[in-house]
């Protein structure tokens, strides 16, 4: 009877007496707690809290001293929270267990670059390449290095091999483009830049970039049409509205390039690059009063804009102000901008 | 119909008041200002003498007509003759308003009237104006009188190339060098040193050297002043004195670039002859002649050094040109004399005259004024450059330097940005007077400012952070661990586990916990529902319940057990006694449970019992003491049941009075939601 009542009863028995059954708490593994640990540890990286990832990673490996995992996404939580020594130390880390682990490799580069340390970087980079040269980011990041020391032929070597270990690098394009357009090679940078954005429709400095491209090359309204897609992707992009602006000055799109200009400088208020060049429109303008204005603004915004103390000059000129003309260039000059000097010639004592 | 009529009358009538007709200078004309008349009469009368005695006279008779014009000024014939002086005067450009009026007044006032019409619309730049009177004015002339259809083709011409000119005005500002230097009287050809601290110039103002007028001018002799810039300003002109000024004639012609050399115009000699005077410390040597090799029997006016001094180019008018005055050079020879000057040839020189010649300090750069080339009227001022011993062909210098008068004694600085010249046509102190030009060249582009984001991960870093989650897995099992002792010394002893499936009823195993520590392990594998009875002789049991569920991962418990002794007062909670929900039926799963409690009364006979239920705090006092009253009687009815005494047990409902936990978890609640027994006697 007992048993039949059991059969009867048994499907049902769980739920219906689960209040009354007493649960008791149970422990974990110190494997279990290092892999809830670490779980947690990534859902915070997720979420971008990086303190809390570090705290869940460095309680994981506490419970697994050698969780290679952990050390090394703590070391990432630990660049992104822009402590690079301490990232460093836990690549190192994970390279005591794994020598050759690129992705640690590659996070010290990351870190020495990011401290500055451009040789060191330089070196683990090269550690990468030597392990895996299909490692496209080493290839990228060596480029990066390369062209900012100027170097840019060695520079598009560098993104060479790294758009042959990964064809769709668009960052690679865009990047080796810049290194082009350095060289004064502004159609092979614009074959780039257009494969880049091709690789990735978003890339808003790619197609600014592009545009400035064309603009060098007197293509004022292609330069336009880049921008326009540029500023598209990013409405607040002013360094691309007040290049838009300049190749509108040069369609001698006056009114458009004041709108582009101000635009630009409603989002960034001390932009010194707008103000000069709103300058350069009321220059163009004749209307030198408001030209002499901006150029005020635009020295106030950065006394060391050559280009500002020029075209004030240029201005004070037209409105018979020949000591501040002068003055104006000669302080062009000594910033940098020759033309100062050649313009002082002769007319300025 | 008379209303149209009267309306045409009205509008015709008004057509005629707004065009004014001749007022003949007659007394007639004027009954009722006798007076007035007769001085206006006097003017004009003047007025006709100085124009009858001819073109030199012309500007000699502007101040009595032009009173004479005060008292009438709708006089055709006055108009007319307003104009035509004016055009011999320093204010040509004035003469467009006279020519017109008295066009209007009188179209047929003179035959010439389109011509000077013409030319008055030149001289105010409007060119299709002066072409159009040109084109009427030649309709009237002879086709035999070829050199006036000549002169009228080069006014047209002239008209033409002005047009273009103003189109493209070049950028400079002209700027009168002021009251220290101009005078109310003519003062022309500057000469200035290459690094413009030097400037001389020719005037005609009161003072000159032996105060000579020329009489048919009414001017003085022209004398040579000179002024020095001190910073920015001239100082106030001086006359040069003697011996370079004389009673004659003395103009200005050129200064050498470094100033020490004086080349001067005396018109006293052969028609006016050109001398060069040295500069002595700060006195000026006497002038001497240049010789005939430049001074010829015609007329030199003009010239101007290489920087070197060594060779020579300069106007005349002499035979053998190409008409006019042309331009000419020589070279010094070894001993320091002149040799035979040369013509420079047709790309300079044109059949019209070529004057005021000015070489800049650089060898091959000349400047010089010409009636010919495109000049927009009288002389302009053209530059051209010697490449490979050839001039190139002259440029007009443009608009605004060049005017439809004459523009002439154009020099330029060393510098290249000033140059000086004179003009009348631009308002100033009086007469010519002299202006500085400041050339700003082409116009000068405004820098622009750009900048780009060349790298992509400096313009967009990108964190490619990527990691997958572990999946935790362990053995599905718990382990039970712990250790059992005596509740009241908590010495460890050796007792008797059993596990039981509390869902099949069956005793799995039945385990020992160590003798000497009293530890024991139990492992349970997950999917089941446990109950667990520690047993030792002389103790009441003890029970637990695990409810694992399948899925649930490895976990590790750790268990003390103090088994307590059967004593009065003594309480064990029954873990394995479950109730259906909110009744107080009892399941099935209680049996083991239930056959050790009655083994225990069997065991013990004389034992009396209290079945306690309790219930968390969940729901109402009186509802929670009804359910565990009621449960706590089912146990014992279960019990008698079994066969044990009535006597022997009392059910009792705690209710939720006698909490063992807090009901804020749910894990408390569990541990409130129980069912014990405690000993009432043994």
């Amino acid at each position: 009877m007992r048993k039949l009542v059991l059969a009867c009863f048994g499907a049902a028995c769980f739920n219906m007496s689960a209040q009354d059954t007493v649960k008791i708490k149970t422990a974990l593994t110190p494997e279990q707690e290092a892999q809830n640990a670490y779980n947690l540890g990534l859902e915070f990286m997720g979420k971008k809290d990086y303190n809390a990832a570090i705290e869940n990673f460095s309680k994981a490996i506490q419970f697994k001293p050698n969780f290679d995992k952990a050390y090394y996404n703590r070391g990432f939580a630990k660049f992104d929270s822009k402590n690079y020594q301490g990232s460093i130390d836990d690549y190192n880390k994970v390279l005591e267990f794994m020598p050759t682990n690129t992705d640690a490799l590659f996070g010290k580069a990351q870190s020495y670059y990011a401290l500055n340390k451009k040789d060191s970087c330089s070196l683990y980079l090269n550690k990468v390449t030597l392990v895996d040269e299909q490692y496209s980011k080493a290839f990228y990041l060596l480029g990066q290095l390369k062209f900012e020391e100027g170097e840019y032929k060695d520079a598009i070597t560098e993104y060479d091999k790294a758009i042959a270990a990964k064809a769709d690098y668009a960052y690679a394009y865009n990047d080796r483009a810049s290194a082009k357009k350095q060289l004064g090679d502004d159609a092979g940078a614009i074959v780039d830049y257009e494969k880049a954005v091709a690789n990735d429709n978003k890339l808003f400095f790619a197609y600014n970039n592009l545009g400035s491209c064309k603009r060098n090359k007197g293509d004022n309204t292609g330069a336009v049409d880049a921008y326009n897609k540029a500023i598209a992707l990013k409405a607040d992009y002013y360094v691309a509205l007040n290049n838009r602006g300049s190749a509108k000055l040069n369609l001698n799109d006056l009114a458009g390039a004041i709108a582009d200009f101000d635009a630009a400088l409603k989002i960034k208020t001390d932009y010194a690059l707008a103000m000069n060049n709103m300058a350069s429109v009321y220059i163009k303008k004749r209307e030198y009063k408001a030209a002499v204005e901006w150029s005020n603004k635009a020295i106030q915004a950065d006394p060391k804009s050559g280009a500002a103390y020029l075209n004030r000059g240029i201005a004070k000129q037209m409105l018979r102000d020949e000591d501040g003309c002068c003055a104006d260039w000669k302080k062009a000059a000594e910033l940098g901008v020759n033309v100062g000097k050649s313009y002082s010639a002769g007319f300025c004592e | 119909m008379r209303k149209i009529f009267l309306n045409i009358m009205l509008v015709v009538g008004i057509s005629v008041a707004s065009y004014a007709q001749n007022v003949p200078f007659e007394k007639s004309s004027f009954p009722d200002k006798k007076d007035e008349y007769k001085e206006a009469k006097a003017q004009l009368k003047m007025g006709d003498e100085q124009f009858e005695m001819g073109e030199f006279a012309y500007r000699n008779a502007l101040p009595y007509y032009l009173k004479a014009q005060a008292f009438n000024p709708n006089n055709d014939m006055l108009n007319f003759r307003l104009g035509v002086c004016y055009t011999h005067s320093f204010e040509k450009a004035k003469c467009l308003s006279h020519l017109e009026k008295a066009f209007q007044l009188n179209p047929k006032i003179d035959p010439k009237i389109q011509f000077y019409l013409g030319y008055g619309y030149q001289l105010n730049l409007q060119w299709d104006k002066a072409i159009a009177a040109y084109e009427a004015y030649k309709k009237t002339v002879s086709t035999k009188e070829t050199p006036e259809i000549k002169l009228v083709d080069k006014r047209i011409y002239e008209c033409q190339s002005g047009r273009e000119l103003v189109k493209n005005p070049i950028r400079a500002f002209i700027d009168n060098v002021g009251n220290n230097i101009n005078s109310p009287y003519n003062d022309y050809t500057p000469v200035i040193s290459a690094d413009e601290s030097v400037m001389m110039f020719t005037s005609r103002r009161p003072g000159t050297t032996g105060n000579g007028v020329d009489e048919g001018l009414n001017e003085p002799f022209e004398d040579i002043y000179v002024s020095f810039k001190k910073g920015k300003t001239w100082t106030t002109a001086v006359n040069l004195g003697e011996p370079v000024n004389t009673n004659e004639h003395d103009a200005v012609v050129s200064l050498s670039p470094d100033g020490q050399k004086l080349i001067s115009f005396n018109g006293k000699k052969n028609g006016g002859d050109m001398f060069i005077s040295d500069l002595k410390g700060n006195k000026w040597g006497e002038p001497e002649n240049m010789g005939k090799a430049i001074n010829s029997k015609g007329h030199e006016p003009s010239a101007t050094f290489s920087f070197d001094g060594k060779t020579i180019y300069f106007v005349s008018d002499r035979e053998g040109g190409f008409g006019g005055h042309d331009i000419y050079m020589s070279k010094v020879n070894a001993k320091g004399k002149w040799e035979t000057a040369t013509n420079v040839g047709s790309i300079l020189n044109t059949e019209y005259d070529e004057d005021a010649v000015y070489m800049l300090p650089d060898g091959k750069t000349m400047y010089f004024s010409s009636r010919g080339h495109n000049s927009m009227g009288g002389y302009d001022i053209f530059k051209t450059t010697l490449e490979n011993g050839i001039w190139t062909k002259p440029e007009n210098m443009g608009y605004p330097v060049n005017s439809p008068d004459n523009d002439v004694f154009f020099q330029l600085a060393a510098n290249g940005v000033h140059a000086y010249y004179s003009t009348a046509n631009n308002g100033g102190y009086g007469g010519q007077d002299i202006y500085r030009i400041t050339l700003l060249g082409p116009e000068k582009q405004p820098v622009l400012l750009n900048e780009d984001n060349l790298l992509a991960s400096v313009a967009a870093p990108v964190s490619d952070f990527k990691a997958d989650k572990i999946k935790v897995e362990g053995p599905k099992i718990t382990v039970l661990k712990g250790i059992i002792r005596d509740d009241k010394t908590k010495e460890p002893l050796e007792a008797s586990i059993e596990l039981i499936d509390n869902t099949l009823n069956e005793v799995i195993a039945v385990f020992k916990s160590n003798s000497t520590t009293g530890r024991f392990l139990v492992s349970l594998p997950s999917g089941k529902n446990y109950g667990i009875a520690v047993k030792r002789d002389g103790y009441l049991f003890h029970s637990e319940n695990f409810d694992i569920p399948a899925t649930a991962d490895y976990a590790e418990v750790d268990k003390v057990v103090d088994l307590k002794k059967v004593e009065v007062g003594q309480t064990i909670v029954l873990r394995n006694i479950f109730f259906d929900f909110n009744k107080a039926t009892i399941r099935p799963e209680s049996a083991n449970e239930l056959d050790r409690l009655i083994k225990l009364l069997t065991d013990n006979p004389t034992l009396k019992i209290e079945l306690g239920s309790h219930t968390d705090s969940k729901g109402s006092d009186e509802y929670n003491q009804k359910l565990s009253q009621s449960r706590s009687q089912s146990v014992v009815t279960y019990l008698i049941g079994k066969g044990i005494g009535t006597d022997r047990l009392v059910a009792k409902g705690y209710g939720e009075s006698v909490p063992v936990a807090t009901n804020d978890t749910e894990e408390g609640r569990q541990q409130n939601r129980r069912t014990d027994f405690k000993i009432l006697s043994k």
